[in-house]
């Protein structure tokens, strides 16, 4: 469609155009009706998928981290929270890529160490390339976990309120309103004391305030399409108002949904690092990629490779992730389909 | 309209009343008092309750914050300028903060809007990508981070601006917080933006539009943008929600003494007057964004009004 | 078509508009204009400071960063380091202490203690306030009684008890009037002070901003307002509070006319309330602030650049161990702990900041004892580390509880308490194999909530001295103190030789008090090993190389009262 070249049209021609301006298309070819093989829902979800090279390269580079983060910690031979203080703060050294120098100086050979560590060391002399790996699975774990709390939640929350509008969104409005009055920290605070210490306590966290920006956008993109004319058509039908809302509704709008529940990884990532920190979440020695970050940036303008690897990777999952949702909106987005 | 607006206002009145109470009721039960814990004995801690008022029974303070609140007495602050009146403590950090985050919400809207359009225009070539990824360093390095590389390499190696705030030449210290405010709102307004252009320009309209040879920049920016704007106004309200805890950090890097600053230090401290009010500046202005976006939606999408009107 | 293009045009305008507006009173060069304006906080109650506007001495300002905000500048109710340090430099007590902590005359020139040193009579020197009148006995007077008194609330009012001034607790309490406390103004400049046991560090005290003196006639005229901001505000001390920017700046500016005026030091000083170390340390390197505090490992990559300076702070990190977790009533499991804790690599390789590891549970430079010698010289070091008696007891203990141990150890959620936690943590599962620690993070605030309440097993905890005597520390661990004794720790011994020091039999005789003292530590922390020392936590800052005399003090006040720059 953006094939078609604006500029051409001018005006002023309209007027001169003459019968015989116009010449017939496919004059003398045989013309024959094809048909389509029909295919599965699915089948076609994936015919569109693969086609688009971006979401296939995200796809593998989402699998990759993923390898690592389960094998990762087991490659480096090294455990996550042994301290070995004599190490402390070694800048990345694999032979060939880091040299282990830090402002010019062979820390490794000043501190007499003789072992690798290819990511570094932290402030406490444990291996970074295991701590980043240990990370990356449980900020996975968590990521995954505000994903399906954002849509599963955040979505249908928005939907209904949308849908039904009147007293049910008003009252329902408020009381995201009402969450959303309450300072974060309060709630974590409250609930450090209430919770014990894990995961089970960081999706409850995450599930009290996470959901509502995604229930806001879901809810307003109701509003846009509750009014149009196939969703008169199918309440005409006799469609019942959960069917409208999740089957004729949700489609044409997931895609927006995808991209800010993909927005939602950081977010969630950043959550949980701060959790961890005033009690709930994962404790330490434990890591996780945002604990990683907020530790990495105390030293920041002092050791930058700690802080580095931890982003390095949060990024990568965050672009392989947006690239992979946005192949997945395309394939599933029917309106795609007509072009 | 009018009518309608009213209603809302009333509403979100009651909503925050609501809210104060939930806090009054949380913050009542935050472990620890709003003085010195670490010394405090259990006399010293039943004189000061006492002298403040907090040894009352719950709803008897409940109600006698709230008809003090009405008379605009906002209580005094126990640990942060001890027996300062909160609401005249509140009022320059809020300003400051107002200042700082409506800048940053401007930068980024324009930015990103920008960003957006041209990612969409060029969809699935090179510039599509880059702006993908502007927008995914934007989310994905956090806002600290950003502010102090920001304060690092601007501020200190090429010394362009002050790094630290300082209240002789706000202007200027002010440029370092706004532009590491503004990585989220850029991000997450350019992500949006592409998306909803992809699909306004994939829509009939516009196909009408185009076959009607209507200029290209007159088609975006008349035609397309303006459709694309009404779903972005809804991700106002999230962002700024993430403006307001962003500027928590943003102004402990560079020193601002803003409302997110003071809001962190009153929670620390138990500083309950100073949270309810730090914490209502909050509520307030997010439910106001939240009843201007859903006037702004009904002035700009006739549908919405008409299904308002029905409901 | 064209009535619903409309809307969105002017809307879209408004906000456009709204947009630039917002940008151009912000931005440009409109807003330079009002600094001191609405925008800028506080700035328009304080105007904010003018350097050039000083008392034509030597115009030389100083900037100092902390990295915690002013609290208030009531000097009878603040309860936290900096706003002392502030205090102090706006107000005088009657000693000021020289660089070791020797008290020096200040607002009086001279003392008289009777035979019995039950009784010390001040004479006054001629200082006056800021408003011109002099200040009395009656200032002292006044401003002791209302630390005293039941309605201040004042958290600092157990102190007087402490010196053991004559009905101090009483009137706290309410059951005596005010003008019953031991302390009289026997004329405009003589002040006697009464006790009623004698009390070995009264003098060093007397620096302390809970006893500085109050004008009662100012102090009325102020009401509720009273020291909320500079005007509201009457000083007897070396500098004039000038600007007072909640969050950000207080400016000092030195008096002219103070007694004891000091042309050398300088003008204005500054101190600027910034949290993040990172982003202060790039503005001392930029030449703006001239002090700054140094935190892990900015330490170790400045620790060679002139300026860096290394103090000790009087804070003692300890683990009070629960004594009524059963497994923990096991004494070869908490001498298994002791022993496997590393304290010097926590206080050089871990935190960096100075630190050192503790010798005891009294910090070094604390207390002087009557013998000359510092409280812990005499003491000795009763902490030791030992991986392999850690072992041994480990063994032991775990033989007599019928099996491994699984215990928690509480932190706070600052950056140095975690460190250390994850390493003692890491370093007792090392050494002692088969003990089992899982770390329980905390904010601090619930952290004491639930240590008080004995809800821990084992938790990093700190404690700071009012003053300069071991009984600030002592008075902790006695089994009647409910509020500090946060393990519960039972010793009818250690009682007994704690409160003969502090109110019995040797409280009279500073040689067998000191005496009792050091063999309590000894049974506590090397016989009973219920509380294990840590470390004594250091202050490692960067001071910029042209500035001097600032005298830091672990046990009292920081002074910043005769700063010299060149």
């Amino acid at each position: 469609m953006s094939d078609v070249v604006l500029e051409k049209h001018d005006p002023k021609l309209y007027d001169e155009y003459n019968p015989e301006d116009f010449v017939f298309v496919q004059e003398g070819e045989k013309l024959i009706d094809k048909t389509y093989i029909a295919t599965s829902y699915w089948r076609d979800v994936w015919g569109h998928f693969s086609k688009n090279r971006g979401a296939l390269i995200g796809f593998v580079i989402i699998v990759v981290i993923v390898l690592l983060a389960i094998i990762g910690p087991m490659i480096s031979g090294r455990s996550y929270d042994t301290i070995i203080i004599e190490h402390k703060n070694l800048p990345p050294k694999i032979p060939g890529i880091f040299g282990g120098v830090e402002r010019g100086i062979d820390v490794y050979a000043s501190k007499k160490v003789d072992v690798n560590y290819w990511f570094g060391t932290d402030y406490n002399g444990r291996d970074m390339f295991t701590r980043v790996w240990q990370g990356t699975r449980i900020s996975l774990i968590v990521a995954l976990v505000a994903v399906v709390i954002d849509i599963v939640v955040g979505m249908s929350y928005g939907l209904i309120s949308g849908y039904f509008g009147g007293k049910v969104d008003l009252i329902m409005q408020r009381i995201a309103e009402i969450l959303n009055g309450i300072p974060t920290l309060v709630v974590v605070t409250l609930l450090g004391m209430v919770l014990p210490s894990g995961i089970i306590s960081i999706i409850f966290a995450l599930m009290i305030t996470g959901w509502i920006g995604m229930s806001r956008i879901a809810r307003a993109e109701v509003l846009k399409l509750k009014e149009s004319e196939y969703i008169l058509a199918s309440k005409t039908l006799g469609a019942s108002n959960f069917s409208i809302i999740f089957k004729d509704i949700m489609p044409n709008i997931f895609g927006q949904l995808v991209i800010m529940a993909m927005f939602s990884i950081p977010n969630a990532i950043f959550t949980e690092a701060f959790l961890s920190f005033v009690g709930l979440g994962i404790q330490p020695p434990q890591a996780s990629l945002g604990s990683l970050i907020s530790d990495g940036y105390k030293s920041l303008t002092i050791h930058p490779y700690q802080i580095a690897f931890p982003v390095v990777v949060l990024a990568l999952l965050m672009l392989s992730f947006n690239l992979f949702a946005d192949g997945l909106r395309d394939a599933f987005d029917p309106n795609m389909k007509q072009m | 309209m009018s009518k309608y607006i009213t209603k809302r206002v009333l509403i979100s009145l009651a909503t925050l009343v609501v809210i104060v109470f939930v806090l009054f009721l949380m913050l009542d039960k935050m472990p620890g008092s709003p003085f010195n814990d670490e010394k405090l004995t259990e006399t010293q801690r039943a004189l000061l309750y006492a002298k403040y008022g907090l040894d009352q029974p719950f709803f008897v303070r409940f109600f006698k914050y709230l008809s003090a609140m009405l008379r605009g007495d906002l209580g005094v602050s126990y640990v942060l300028n001890k027996n300062k009146a909160v609401s005249e403590l509140v009022r320059g950090p809020l300003l400051l903060s107002i200042r700082i985050g409506a800048m940053a919400m401007l930068l980024g809207s324009v930015l990103g809007l920008l960003l957006g359009i041209a990612a969409a225009l060029n969809h699935n070539t090179w510039i599509d990508t880059l702006c993908s990824f502007i927008s995914i360093i934007g989310v994905s390095v956090p806002s600290y981070v950003f502010a102090l590389l920001l304060a690092y390499w601007i501020g200190f190696v090429l010394k362009l601006t002050p790094i630290l705030y300082n209240s002789r030449n706000v202007a200027a210290s002010l440029i370092l917080p706004t532009i590491a405010l503004a990585m989220f709102p850029t991000a997450n307004v350019s992500r949006f933006t592409r998306s909803e252009m992809i699909d306004v320009l994939n829509s009939e309209y516009i196909l009408l539009v185009e076959a009607k040879g209507v200029r290209q920049s007159s088609l975006i920016f008349k035609h397309a943008l303006r459709n694309t704007l009404i779903p972005i106004i809804t991700i106002m309200g999230p962002i700024l929600v993430n403006l307001l805890t962003g500027s928590m950090v943003v102004e402990k890097v560079f020193g601002i003494p803003g409302i997110g600053m003071l809001m962190v230090q009153a929670i620390t401290n138990n500083d309950y007057n100073v949270v309810i009010a730090c914490a209502f500046v909050y509520s307030a202005m997010y439910i106001a964004m939240m009843l201007i976006v859903d006037i702004l939606y009904g002035i700009i999408d006739p549908r919405i009004r008409v299904a308002k009107g029905s409901a | 078509m064209l009535d619903f293009k409309k809307p969105i045009c002017l809307a879209l305008a408004a906000v456009m508009l709204a947009g630039c507006g917002t940008d151009t009173s912000a931005g440009t060069p409109a807003a330079t204009a009002d600094t001191s304006g609405t925008a800028a906080p506080a700035a328009a109650e304080t105007p904010a400071a003018q350097p050039e506007a000083t008392s034509g001495a030597n115009g030389k300002e100083v900037i100092v960063a902390f990295d915690a905000d002013l609290n208030t500048m009531d000097h009878h109710i603040a309860t936290d380091g900096n706003s002392f340090i502030m205090q102090s430099m706006c107000y005088s007590g009657l000693t000021s202490l020289d660089e070791a902590g020797t008290p020096l005359p200040e607002l009086a020139k001279s003392w008289d203690v009777s035979e019995d040193g039950l009784t010390y009579t001040f004479h006054l020197a001629d200082a006056t306030w800021s408003n011109g009148t002099p200040v009395t006995a009656n200032d002292f007077v006044y401003g002791w009684q209302r630390l005293d008194a039941p309605e201040t609330a004042s958290e600092y009012a157990f102190i007087l008890d402490t010196i053991h001034v004559v009905n101090a607790a009483e009137v706290n309490a309410g059951e005596k009037p005010l003008e019953e406390l031991g302390v009289k103004a026997v004329d405009d400049k003589t002040l006697e002070v009464t006790l009623t046991l004698p009390c070995d560090f009264l003098l060093g005290l007397m620096s302390f901003p809970s006893f500085f003196p109050l004008n009662k006639e100012f102090f009325e005229s102020q009401g509720d307002q009273f020291a909320l901001s500079p005007e509201n505000m009457i000083y007897c001390g070396p500098y004039n509070m000038t600007g007072w920017e909640q969050g950000n700046a207080y400016t000092f500016t030195k008096r002219a006319d103070y007694f004891n005026y000091d042309p050398d030091a300088v003008d204005t000083v500054i101190f600027r309330f910034q949290q993040d170390t990172q982003s202060a340390l790039l503005e001392y390197q930029s030449g703006n602030i001239d002090v700054v505090k140094l935190q892990g490992e900015q330490v170790d990559q400045y620790k060679s650049e002139p300026g860096f300076t290394n103090r000790l702070t009087g804070y003692m990190w300890y683990i009070p161990v629960n004594m009524t977790v059963p497994a923990l009533q096991n004494l070869n499991l908490r001498k298994a702990i002791h022993y496997a804790i590393d304290r010097d690599t926590i206080a050089k390789d871990v935190l960096m900041d100075g630190s050192i590891g503790a010798e005891g549970e009294i910090p070094v430079e604390l207390a002087t004892g009557p013998d000359g010698k510092d409280f812990r010289a005499s003491a000795g070091k009763i902490t030791e580390f030992d991986p392999a008696k850690a072992a041994e007891f480990y063994a032991k203990a775990k033989e007599e509880l019928g099996g491994d141990v699984t215990l928690e150890l509480m932190f706070e959620d600052s950056e140095a308490s975690k460190a250390v936690a994850e390493f003692v943590q890491a370093k007792l599962k090392e050494y002692c194999p088969g003990l089992e620690i899982n770390l329980n993070s905390k904010p601090k605030k619930e952290r004491l909530a639930l240590m008080k309440e004995q809800k821990y097993e084992l938790g990093i905890t700190r404690w700071g001295p009012d003053y300069a005597d071991p009984q600030t520390y002592m008075d902790l661990f006695l089994s009647t103190n409910v509020a500090n004794n946060q393990g519960r720790y039972n010793s009818a011994k250690y009682d007994e030789l704690v409160l003969k020091g502090t109110t019995g039999e040797d409280a009279t005789d500073s040689a067998k008090r000191w005496a009792d003292f050091v063999e309590a530590e000894r049974l506590m922390v090397a016989e009973d090993f219920a509380i294990i020392p840590i470390y004594q936590t250091g202050g490692a800052m960067m001071i910029n190389p042209d500035v001097s005399n600032i005298n830091f003090h672990s046990a009292s006040v920081d002074d910043y009262r005769h700063i010299y720059k060149k």
